[in-house]
């Protein structure tokens, strides 16, 4: 409910057509009253009891393990531009095989591979 | 040159292989794929090169389901409506059954796309060519529709998460006017956000975030590491299926001519039509779901050349560039190619048949096995790689960082999604059918100065509305059906638990 307000004050300053016809708010608009009485509807039908699963109580090797997939994706673009796609993704595979604590020899062998497979097809074959 | 030389036997089994690498790695399509044959269809006689081409596109449309088998990470927006069922397959009944439906699946839906392909060219043609952005509409609004109650006994979330799409689909520059929004001042959003990059996202990285967070173990059932082994699972398990449901392949594969002739609406808004109707008749086994949705996008592969070939019009990207290649070799497409390169055509017709009938199972096979070999990884070990591939994958489809942030962002939205039940393909056909919805909305009303009664006044316009009503009202009832027989069945299973406890005690 809250993006649909959103959407609706950022939509305001968007120009109309000539003779005042909607112009290119429209569509987000009509998108985002729909968002609104969609999401009135949930809360009416009570989205508060379906509310999934319990949350883990170790919230420290969640942190741990999220900020070793995060850090994958900042390795990856931080090593595109200076080692081109294959070393990046085979970087990224091996960051978070250690995050799981996947054995060694098979993390060494999936980022290897990972990262000659990578630099074939797309560093050679596509021109990455 | 004919389909029967060795150069054109080569050219369709390279073409097959290719297409099949390229549609099972993600973030690389069926378009791609092409696209990059055309330099080389350049130095090839049109018998070959045409051939190839229609090699390529089959395989691959279907090899987009590899992706979906292994991680959920389906390989186009048509394998995103049955992507998580045929995940679900693999996981329990293993790859080779889940991909040996979808081969199958797709292998017949193109073959009835190819014999009404080579039955009704010119008299379908003529009937496309009379829709107008009216009729284009409701087609966008009728898949919109299907898809909502697509979503099982919970349409709400289905149309909250269609919205969203909607909404993310309003990224970039209008299709209309021209008019830039909600690009926040970043440049690299003006086009848009690219909706294989958010499927990679929605899917595929959702997956590693929700393993990184959870870190279960997802073991691989037994049956998954003996199905495996037997050929009949590819083979015979599937094609009993298709022989079992053969109405529903008929009706899907007709959903996905019928869309798929039209121009511009390709083979996704088929599969999810047809897909939906399955899910909201309330009979969605799986297999069901999947047998739907690709033998309707195969159909909708070859039922695009149908306007590209007698009208000189392309029905989807593929046979955009086919067009391309027909203006190369000097040839002009439209009803005169049928009376003056009459072997041509026959060329055509006899490479949808071959691509479907053998090169189709012998490559699904290929890959099915390198699915069951994937699957039978640690799981640890399959999640790095398959993270290693979204981060790829997301930014080799426009060689853009800003990508593989959407990417991630999509990742922690579909998180979000997941944790409150809500359905993640719905966002996909949202972010697909915006453009064209808006587009042909705008066209329309500025067309008829704003009289809305316009979008009622022609009689193919009326039929989709009409049919947009009937699957509405299907909808409301198939929903409310499943969630009266799901609460009896939730009473009748406490019931008989409370007379357990009566009599134990």
């Amino acid at each position: 409910m809250g993006l649909a307000i959103l959407v609706w004050i950022t939509s305001r300053h968007f120009p109309t057509l000539p003779e005042g016809y909607p112009g290119p708010a429209l569509f987000p608009r009509v998108v985002a009253v729909l968002l609104l009485l969609a999401g009135l509807g949930l809360v009416i039908g009570g989205v508060k009891a379906a509310a999934g699963e319990s949350q883990s109580a170790r919230i420290r090797p969640i942190a741990l393990r999220l900020s070793g997939g995060l850090g994958a994706v900042a390795l990856f673009l931080l090593a595109l531009p200076v080692a081109g796609a294959g070393p990046a993704a085979g970087a990224a595979c091996l960051l978070i095989s250690v995050t799981l604590r996947v054995r060694w020899k098979q993390a060494l062998a999936a980022t290897l591979l990972t990262g000659i497979a990578v630099h074939l097809m797309f560093s050679n074959l596509l021109g990455l | 040159m004919t389909l029967f030389s060795w150069e054109a036997a080569v050219a369709l089994l390279l073409g097959a292989l290719y297409g099949t690498l390229f549609g099972s790695i993600p973030g690389l399509t069926a378009t791609l794929a092409v696209a990059l044959f055309i330099p080389v269809a350049f130095f090839l006689d049109p018998a070959i090169a045409l051939p190839a081409i229609i090699a390529i596109s089959s395989v691959a449309i279907y090899a987009g389901d590899v992706g979906a088998a292994i991680a959920r990470i389906p390989g186009t927006p048509a394998s995103a409506a049955y992507a998580p069922e045929l995940y679900g397959i693999s996981r329990s009944r293993g790859p080779m059954f889940g991909l040996g439906i979808s081969a199958l699946g797709s292998a017949t839906g193109g073959l009835i796309g190819t014999l009404i392909l080579a039955i009704g060219t010119t008299a379908l043609a003529t009937l496309a060519s009379g829709f107008s952005s009216f009729e284009y509409f409701w087609v966008a609004v009728l898949g919109l529709c299907a898809g909502v109650f697509a979503a099982g006994t919970r349409p709400l979330r289905g149309l909250i998460s269609l919205l969203l799409g909607l909404l993310l689909s309003t990224v970039g520059v209008d299709p209309t006017l021209g008019y830039v929004r909600f690009h926040f001042g970043y440049s690299s959003l003006l086009g848009g956000l690219d909706y294989i990059v958010a499927m990679i996202g929605l899917f595929g990285f959702s997956e590693v975030l929700s393993h990184l967070l959870k870190h279960r173990r997802d073991p691989i059932s037994a049956s998954t590491r003996s199905a495996s082994r037997h050929l009949r699972n590819f083979f015979a398990a599937p094609l009993r299926l298709i022989g079992r449901a053969r109405g529903l392949v008929a009706r899907s594969s007709l959903m996905g001519v019928m869309v798929g002739l039209l121009p511009g609406a390709g083979a996704d808004i088929g599969a999810w039509i047809a897909c939906s109707y399955q899910k909201m008749t309330g009979r969605d086994q799986d297999e069901r779901v999947v047998l739907a949705g690709a033998s309707s996008n195969n159909a909708a592969v070859a039922s695009a050349w149908i306007p590209a070939l007698s009208l000189g019009l392309p029905g989807d990207t593929v046979t955009a560039m086919v067009l391309a290649v027909f203006m190369m070799k000097g040839i002009t497409p439209g009803p005169m190619l049928f009376e003056q390169d009459m072997a041509l055509i026959w060329t055509l017709y006899g490479t949808f048949l071959v691509a479907n009938l053998l090169l189709l199972p012998a490559c699904g096979y290929l890959s099915a096995r390198m699915a069951s070999f994937a699957v039978r990884l640690p799981v640890d070990l399959l999640i790095s790689v398959i993270a290693a591939a979204c981060l790829v994958g997301a930014y080799a489809i426009n060689s853009n960082p800003m990508d593989v942030v959407v990417m991630v962002g999509m990742g922690v939205l579909a998180l979000v999604l997941r944790r409150y039940g809500f359905p993640l393909a719905q966002v996909v056909l949202g972010m697909v059918l915006g453009p064209i919805l808006e587009q042909h909305f705008m066209v329309s009303a500025i067309k008829s100065k704003w009289n809305l009664l316009a979008f009622f006044d022609r009689p193919f316009a009326l039929l989709l509305m009409a049919l947009t009503a009937a699957t509405i009202a299907a909808g409301v009832y198939f929903a409310r059906r499943r969630r009266w027989s799901e609460f009896q069945a939730s009473a009748g299973a406490s019931d008989s638990t409370e007379s357990d406890t009566a009599t134990s005690s």
